[in-house]
């Protein structure tokens, strides 16, 4: 047995979450009838030119700056030339260098802890059009629909050793970049989607063998099944003394194995070359430090955040991967710093409801400024927790002020002595016993009376003036 | 027959302005000339007679809007102007009947400055040729000698001009292709500054090139012309956001103002002896009246054929790799490989000078020759920028000659692709430079042929260049008409 | 060197093939492009160290467009109609394998 590890590396084509083409206005809508969405520029007519989406721009810097890559003020398009009939200008627009993004990282877990897969570059390209194969009538048809959609490309560095890893890390970029909004990242309409270059090397050495590379997966199952089966046959290969060749792969799901689509030798000669109808790109520093500032934290950012605010693991683990739902902690906590009464509100109450009536925090009615002065409410005694508990569907569905709904509703909370001292009384009249072996030393018995007062309040007392009411009339008991 | 054609494309437009006759009087003037004329030169590829005697009709009921100023002037565009209700072929098989879903930028400001297009003239198939002799529809015929080339690319627009069948034509320039059939046929044409007029719907050959520009009978006339269709278009991203001046209201130079340069680079070429005459006796007018001539050394240029050519055909080669025949265009009937269908296609319908560019063009890009050819010209090209940029520092203008040799028996050189390229030697600098360049009649040869020169500027500088055309007009000798029917 | 083996490869990348459509004759094309490349060797004299190459002499560029959809109706229809060959609204072209 040859004891050799698999070297992964990979490159991510996600479709930019942008209302138009990356260079015309043609609208992006996945589902659309063919060739509806077309125009002169993504059809390649005569005369057509190109001009840039600016929103894409910011997406992929947006995508970089999350991933600590560094933004080039200044990169350039190229044509990237080969011809194919879903390519209707017979290239593509790519970025060779300098690209919009280099470097940055990504952590994930491995088996053997947490690893650190570096980036090579972020680049901007936009997406040919779509083949179907109509066997009866053996033509190719060509939809170009999508056809000039923005896509990023993330370059890996061949830092990733097994599958496992490799759908690791497809899964944290992939919620990452959704949770940006940079792509929509739907896998079923191939708005995220990767090549796999794999090849194996002796244990311990640094020189790389000779890579596959596998096309076009957009699923995580078949990325891992892919590799697996990669890494098996390469394998097999050295082990029967043989060489590996360097090859374009197609992984095919069904049979759960690759097949050649391009030798070496076939390999196309792209003439790679600067797109003379495209300016330089230029991102100005004030962009890229407004798009930084605009970052949601990572993950573990927000987790530690949480946690150094002093909530429960589990409140601050809700918190944190729910969509959205830090965004909106945040601003309510600006409003009133009540970290851990704003965080069981959300955990308990408000993300509960988001989540039936499927929409993100910052979507519901209900706004973090109105959360925020419920819990102003709470902590001040006007509302207790019963009540604020009892009006918080009202509170989600309608969006309107805490005070107003709680006076609407009768249900402000009383802390007014006079008025709590007669209900205590009323308590006190109606269990005398009780009261009795409260002032025989039964300290337990307080908590009885005042709930008694609460339900007489219909849950509108304040518990702390309710047992002090109380406190202060056993005095008096014979 | 009303003789209309006579007038300059200003004249004409005063005319109107005065009531003096209608649009559709100055409309029908050129179509009948065209008509009377066409069989002999062949500067057309569509006319559209009806859709502007309709159009011009439209005009005079309306009445006459001063706020158009190409109101009623009957004008072409080269067909590699993309407008509605026609076909745009670029002189190429491979577009033979395409009728593009849009129109060029160019083309709607001439429309809305209220011009009549009439027709769509002829040129070397894509651009790619100086003498029309490439353009799939057969060659155009020079008016001053119907053996001879117009010159090219624009060789239709020009030879159009000169015979009278419009007042002012818009061309395309990527090499020479505005400034040489200028030349030629005895009119002026203007090379503005890349980005001064929007590429958008222009058939590209070298998008970093490429520049339209007008073609006409005076320099007042391009000016008119370049005020309608120059300006920022958010289109064309190399389009520059730069506002455009005043080309209308220019104050009247003095001779003494004007310091020339003349590289030595090209004034040291080999020149056919009628050329040369006309060179030397022009330039001892301009001296005689008070402007100064001074020789000036721009190194690089001797690059200049090699870096354009590489240039040019790495970017046409591109540009041409949509015309595949899945979209639009020519298909080979009766290919059942896709490949098959790609290669029949092209070779069939692209002529054989579009296809050695793309042949050259390509190779400079493959791999392993990128450096070596298309980075080093790209290179050279800065060089070259930085030669004009330096040259103008001392001087308002550079003037050189625009061709070595008169308009050329046809088929004189199309067995001889490279000569032919070396021809181009004293207009393409200016376009790897980027700057503005105009093309003016410095008189007849013994020949009776017309000789041109021109005048380079640095960019943006249209209006200057203009105004200093507009000078050298009333110097230099006037050339009349061509001795056509 | 260059040679017909190596004009073949570029036209190969160009889809085009080496027939010169005039003549019918193949030496043709051939010739010229070895002529034509033989004569860009000049270059090799121009000193170009450190000089930053000039792809495009754009002055004061359009900025990026803003991210707003345009509907042109009757464009895509437009389009289809110039299409040699058509299945539905596909453009159609022979099966690839």
């Amino acid at each position: 047995m040859l004891n050799l590890e698999p070297v992964v590396g990979l490159e991510i084509h996600a479709q930019l979450k942008t209302k138009t083409k990356l260079f015309c206005s043609c609208p992006i809508e996945p589902g659309a009838e063919p060739n509806t969405n077309i125009c002169e520029i993504c059809t390649g007519q005569p005369g057509a030119l190109p001009r840039m989406n600016g929103k894409a721009l910011e997406l992929a810097a947006k995508a970089g700056l999350a991933l600590g890559s560094t933004v080039n003020e200044r990169s350039l398009f190229s044509r990237k030339n080969y011809f194919y009939p879903d390519l209707p200008n017979g290239f593509q627009t790519s970025q060779l260098d300098p690209p919009i993004c280099q470097g940055g990282a990504l952590e994930i877990e491995s088996e053997s802890g947490p690893k650190t897969v570096r980036l090579n570059r972020i680049h901007l390209e936009d997406d040919a059009g779509k083949c179907v194969h109509d066997e009866k009538r053996g033509r190719t048809l060509v939809d170009l629909n999508r056809a000039g959609s923005p896509l990023i490309e993330i370059v890996t560095e061949p830092d990733l050793s097994s599958s496992a890893e490799a759908v690791e890390f497809l899964k944290k970029l992939h919620t990452l970049l959704v949770r940006l909004d940079v792509t929509e990242g739907r896998l079923e309409e191939g708005e995220f989607r990767c090549d796999v270059n794999i090849s194996l090397k002796p244990k311990g050495s640094d020189k790389l063998g000779v890579r596959g590379e596998i096309k076009n997966l957009n699923s995580f199952r078949y990325a891992g099944q892919a590799i697996d089966y990669e890494i098996k046959r390469q394998s097999a290969i050295y082990e029967s003394g043989g060489q590996v060749l360097q090859e374009t792969l197609h992984f095919d799901p069904v049979r759960r194995e690759t097949r050649t689509l391009r030798t070496k030798e076939e390999a196309r000669d792209y003439r790679y070359f600067p797109q003379p109808d495209l300016p330089p790109v230029l991102i100005d520093r004030e962009v890229i430090q407004r798009l930084k500032e605009s970052l949601p934290k990572s993950s573990e950012q927000i987790m530690n955040w949480l946690l150094s605010l002093g909530l429960r693991e589990e409140t601050a683990k809700l918190i944190t991967e729910r969509k959205g739902a830090a965004e909106y902690f945040e601003k309510a906590l600006s409003l009133f710093s009540d970290p851990k009464r704003l965080a069981n509100l959300m955990a308990e109450l408000f993300l509960p409801l988001c989540q039936k009536e499927n929409i993100l925090p910052l979507q519901a009615k209900m706004g973090p400024d109105k959360l925020a002065s419920l819990a102003r409410l709470m902590a001040v005694g006007t509302l207790g927790r019963r009540a604020a508990y009892e009006l918080f569907p009202d509170l989600f569905q309608s969006g309107e002020s805490p005070e107003r709904l709680a006076k609407d509703k009768g249900l402000s909370q009383v802390s007014d002595p006079a008025a709590v001292a007669s209900l205590a009384e009323e308590v006190i009249k109606a269990y005398p016993k009780e009261a009795k072996d409260l002032k025989l030393g039964k300290e337990k018995m307080l908590n009885f009376l005042v709930g008694k007062i609460m339900n007489l309040s219909k849950g509108t007392a304040d518990p702390k003036a309710a047992g002090q009411a109380i406190a202060e009339l056993i005095k008096n008991l014979p | 027959m009303n003789q209309l054609w006579h007038l300059t494309l200003c004249e004409a437009a005063k005319g109107l302005a005065e009531g003096r006759f209608g649009a559709l009087d100055l409309v029908l003037a050129c179509l009948e000339r065209l008509k009377q004329t066409e069989p002999s030169i062949k500067a057309c590829l569509t006319v559209l007679e009806e859709e502007s005697l309709a159009y011009a009709r439209s005009l005079d009921e309306k009445g006459r809007d001063p706020q158009k100023p190409l109101w009623g002037l009957p004008v072409t565009v080269k067909d590699v102007f993309c407008l509605l209700g026609a076909p745009t072929t670029a002189g190429s098989k491979i577009l033979e009947n395409y009728r593009p879903a849009f129109e060029a930028t160019v083309v709607e400001r001439l429309k809305a400055a209220g011009a009549v297009i009439i027709a769509k003239t002829n040129l070397d198939e894509f651009a790619m040729g100086s003498s029309t002799e490439f353009s799939a529809y057969g060659p155009t015929c020079n008016p001053w000698n119907l053996e001879r080339v117009p010159g090219g690319s624009s060789g239709g627009a020009a030879a159009s001009i000169a015979a009278g069948q419009s007042l002012a034509a818009m061309g395309t320039d990527t090499g020479g292709s505005i400034r040489q059939p200028a030349a030629l046929c005895g009119c002026v044409g203007l090379k503005p500054t890349y980005g001064r007029v929007s590429r958008y719907g222009v058939v590209a050959y070298g998008s970093s090139l490429d520049q339209a520009g007008p073609l006409a009978r005076s320099a007042a006339d391009c000016a008119l012309m370049l005020s309608a269709v120059a300006g920022p278009d958010g289109r064309d991203s190399t389009c520059s956001m730069r506002k455009i001046d005043d080309y209308l209201n220019l104050c009247p130079l003095k001779a003494s103002d004007l310091v020339l340069g003349l590289p030595e680079e090209l004034w040291s070429a080999d020149f056919a002896p009628q050329v040369a005459n006309v060179l030397e006796q022009a330039k001892k007018i301009l001296t005689s009246a008070g402007v100064t001539l001074k020789s000036v050394k721009m190194p690089n240029l001797r690059f200049s054929v090699a870096a354009y050519y590489i240039l040019a055909a790495a970017e046409a080669s591109t540009n041409l790799a949509r015309y595949d025949g899945v979209r639009y265009g020519y298909r080979e009937a009766g290919k059942e490989d896709l490949n098959d269908l790609y290669f029949s296609s092209r070779t069939k319908a692209l002529g054989p000078e579009v296809r050695r560019r793309i042949l050259l063009g390509t190779f400079v890009l493959s791999s392993g020759y990128y450096d070596a050819y298309y980075r080093k010209a790209a290179q050279v090209r800065r060089l070259i920028a930085n030669d004009y940029y330096k040259a103008l520092k001392d001087c308002n203008f550079l003037l050189a000659p625009v061709s070595s040799i008169p308009p050329w028996p046809f088929g004189a050189f199309t067995a001889d692709p490279l000569t032919l390229y070396q021809l181009d030697m004293m207009t393409l600098p200016l376009n790897l430079a980027g700057g503005p360049g105009l093309s003016l009649p410095a008189g007849l040869g013994a020949d009776g042929l017309p000789v041109g020169l021109q005048l380079m500027g640095r960019a943006f500088e249209e209006a200057e260049l203009l105004n200093a055309g507009m000078f050298f007009e009333r110097l230099l000798p006037p050339i009349g008409w061509p001795p056509l029917n | 060197m260059l040679d017909e083996k190596s004009a073949k490869a570029v036209a190969e990348l160009a889809r085009l093939e080496l027939v010169d459509s005039d003549s019918h004759s193949r030496g043709n094309i051939v010739d010229d492009f070895v002529k034509i490349v033989g004569y860009m060797d000049i270059l090799a004299h121009a000193q170009t160290e450190g000089v930053d190459p000039l792809y495009c002499p754009i002055i004061e560029a359009q900025p990026p467009r803003a991210d707003e959809p345009k509907s042109r109706p009757g464009l895509a229809d437009k389009i289809l109609e110039e299409a040699p060959e058509r299945v539905g609204r596909f453009f159609a072209v022979p099966r690839i394998v």
